[in-house]
């Protein structure tokens, strides 16, 4: 059975409110708030009921059937290189501190330029390192300083005095 | 009111003002011309550039790259009928087929000026209404700024189209909810953080413009590849023609420009209303006007179906400042973003900006006419050397547009944890985008999510606790009456509808 698109984003949502209603109470309330007419939880309370209803009115109302179904929705998508540039994006969050911004920033774009198709190596490596060390200068002579990474600080050879 | 004129106009011709209008327009032209980048991708890509700047220029930075988005637009609209922005859809219904008749240059050339003149047009209302509305919104309280903001929610889902308002409504909803994340202001007690210390300042907005927006369009344009249009656009660009245009042509034209340009300002004045709503009801309201012969030729390269569209849809940009800059409720996804960059700067638009920082006020509202003289006499001759850009193989662009949306959040925050939430907000915004629901409702919900409260808690504690205060003032009770109307209408036509197929097909039981 495959299920229409707006019910399952519906559901998505339904499910939605009700764990977000099931977590208003763990909002601490300061003394004497709790017979406030307005607190902390007023507002996620009041939240998680209406899209509660708003999703369940949604649920309950005849199906569109020009929505389609949610496999036909997912159906020929190429997830395999969004995935691999979902990865790399990751992996530069962990090591842009590490490895620092010119080296980090250059195997991110080398990797999406690979991922995407680009085979031809001055292509790859001249325009994710030109494309770097252009930004890196444009945002040193913004007074902005990225480091180049803490690898070279331990290293020993970069001083932490920069 | 003069003085804040020339105070803003000395500041807009500033060199520095008049270098990022041009960058603006020339960068959003660029966007607007690619497929798949609409113009929310556009300046959420420019907010981490204006950081550096003041208000003024970050804001007249970004107005430029609005309007260059709007433009870039319609040349994929006349030049190869593929709009890249949605207010630019009925541009091509006549830009399109006189393209094909070998008049592109024509085309562009009429839409160029119809841009500008309703650019400004639109400008010249806005120096009027702005203030005006400015001055009355002085004397608003906050219960009026509570039932404001439902209003401006409301309207966004009532616009958002057929099949669309609940789901706009849910996302408007989605998008309050993250704004719930965090310390609550009033109360200074943690929300929904679970014990992270990355999540009690809470859900940053660029972070989630830039992953909902650029990072999502981005990786859809991988995820569900279309046709690459580039080449045809270039190709197109190679052969536009004359774009000269006769006499009787520009007469043609000029009660058109008029017309439209009062309709846009209006409709873009409207939250939720826009560009897109703006230049279909200007091109309805052109057919509905013409003769029995004219009829016949819209769709088929018709001056005036081209221009209306054209007309309204820049003054529906202007238009959609009003609210922005007087009330400071955001009208659009696109005004949305740049009132949470506004926010970020330190000025907080409404009321008090006109009385407290006119120079930015004015400025911007110059800028605008400043920015329509740029996309007539600059963009226009330089069409076919921006469309070089478009050179760029989308295995370059699509990887540079991720690293600036990533480098554009971790240099405000310096936090890596950023671009890992950065990469799993787009990955929910994928998911959604998948399921058809729309971005801009929750972008304006969280930007208005946190105002709505912090007004009704002061509403509430100003009438001791009671509610009356949503009918004891008639602007109040008005503006909450039109939000009830603009949500019932849609909710009621989908019932009637569903009535008629139901008294048609007696069963229907799928899930």
């Amino acid at each position: 059975m495959s299920i229409n698109r707006d019910k399952f984003g519906a559901l998505i949502f339904l499910c939605l409110a009700l764990i977000y209603g099931s977590y208003v109470d763990d909002i601490p309330l300061l003394f004497g708030d709790e017979d406030a007419p307005f607190n902390a939880r007023t507002l996620p309370n009041a939240l998680a009921w209406i899209l509660g209803v708003v999703s369940f009115i949604q649920l309950v109302l005849p199906t569109n059937k020009e929505a389609g179904t949610l496999s036909a929705a997912f159906r020929g998508l190429k997830w395999g290189r969004v995935v691999v540039l979902a990865v790399l994006m990751v992996l530069y969050g962990l090591t842009i501190r590490q490895i620092g911004f010119p080296i980090s920033t250059s195997l991110f774009l080398m990797g999406g330029f690979y991922t995407l198709g680009e085979r031809r190596p001055h292509v790859l490596i001249l325009t994710a390192v030109l494309v770097t060390l252009a930004f890196w200068g444009l945002l040193y002579m913004m007074g902005i300083y990225l480091t180049p990474g803490d690898f070279f600080y331990y290293l020993g050879w970069m001083s932490n005095d920069a | 009111m003069l003085e804040g004129i020339f105070s803003g106009l000395s500041t807009a011709v500033l060199p520095i003002n008049l270098l990022m209008v041009a960058v603006g327009c020339f960068a959003g032209t660029f966007i607007g011309m690619l497929p798949g980048l609409g113009p929310i991708t556009a300046i959420a890509l420019m907010i981490p550039i204006t950081y550096g700047f003041d208000p003024s220029t970050g804001l007249i930075l970004m107005a430029g790259v609005y309007y260059g988005a709007i433009f870039g637009g319609s040349t994929s609209s006349i030049l190869i009928n593929a709009p890249g922005v949605a207010g630019t859809v009925a541009t091509a219904f006549d830009g399109y087929p006189m393209a094909q008749k070998g008049q592109a240059g024509k085309a562009l050339a009429i839409a160029a000026i119809s841009s500008f003149s309703g650019g400004t047009i639109a400008a010249v209302f806005l120096l009027v209404a702005a203030p005006a509305l400015a001055s009355v919104s002085l004397s608003f309280q906050s219960g009026d700024y509570f039932a404001l903001m439902v209003l401006g929610l409301t309207a966004v889902s009532a616009f958002a189209g057929k099949g669309q308002v609940l789901k706009a409504v849910t996302m408007t909803l989605f998008g309050i909810m993250l704004s719930t994340i965090g310390t609550d202001p009033a109360a200074g007690v943690a929300r929904f953080t679970f014990g992270s210390m990355d999540l009690v300042d809470g859900i940053s907005f660029l972070l989630l413009a830039m992953s909902t927006f650029a990072l999502s369009e981005a990786l859809l344009s991988i995820l569900r590849p279309t046709k690459d249009t580039r080449s045809d656009e270039q190709k197109a660009l190679k052969s536009l023609g004359s774009m000269k245009l006769s006499r009787e042509e520009v007469k043609t034209m000029i009660p058109v420009i008029g017309r439209s340009s009062v309709l846009g300002f209006f409709t873009g004045v409207l939250p939720g209303a826009g560009a897109t709503i703006a230049s279909f009801l200007a091109y309805g309201m052109e057919r509905n006007l013409a003769s029995a012969k004219e009829k016949l030729g819209f769709g088929k390269g018709s001056i005036r179906g081209l221009s209306a569209p054209e007309t309204a849809n820049n003054a529906a940009c202007s238009g959609s400042f009003v609210p922005l800059l007087t009330l400071g409720i955001p009208g659009s996804g696109t005004t949305a973003v740049m009132m949470g960059a506004l926010i970020s700067y330190g000025v907080q638009p409404g009321p008090r900006l006109f009385v407290e920082q006119p120079e930015v006020f004015w400025s911007v509202i110059i800028s605008m006419y400043i920015g329509n003289v740029v996309l007539l006499v600059l963009n226009l001759p330089l069409i076919p050397y921006i469309s070089r850009l478009l050179a760029l193989p989308q295995q370059l662009l699509v990887p540079f547009v991720l690293f600036f949306s990533l480098v554009g959040v971790y240099l405000v925050t310096f936090n890596t944890m950023d671009i890992h939430m950065m990469v799993i907000a787009a990955a929910i915004a994928i998911g959604l985008r998948l399921l058809n629901y729309p971005m801009a409702p929750m972008l304006l919900g969280f930007i208005l999510g946190k105002m709505m409260e912090e007004n009704l808690r002061r509403a509430l504690a100003i009438s001791d606790g009671s509610i009356s205060f949503l009918w004891e003032r008639p602007i109040t009770l008005v503006i909450l009456s039109l939000s009830i109307l603009f949500l019932a209408a849609p909710l009621i036509g989908n019932f009637r509808t569903w009535m008629r197929n139901r008294k048609a097909v007696p069963n229907d039981g799928e899930l």
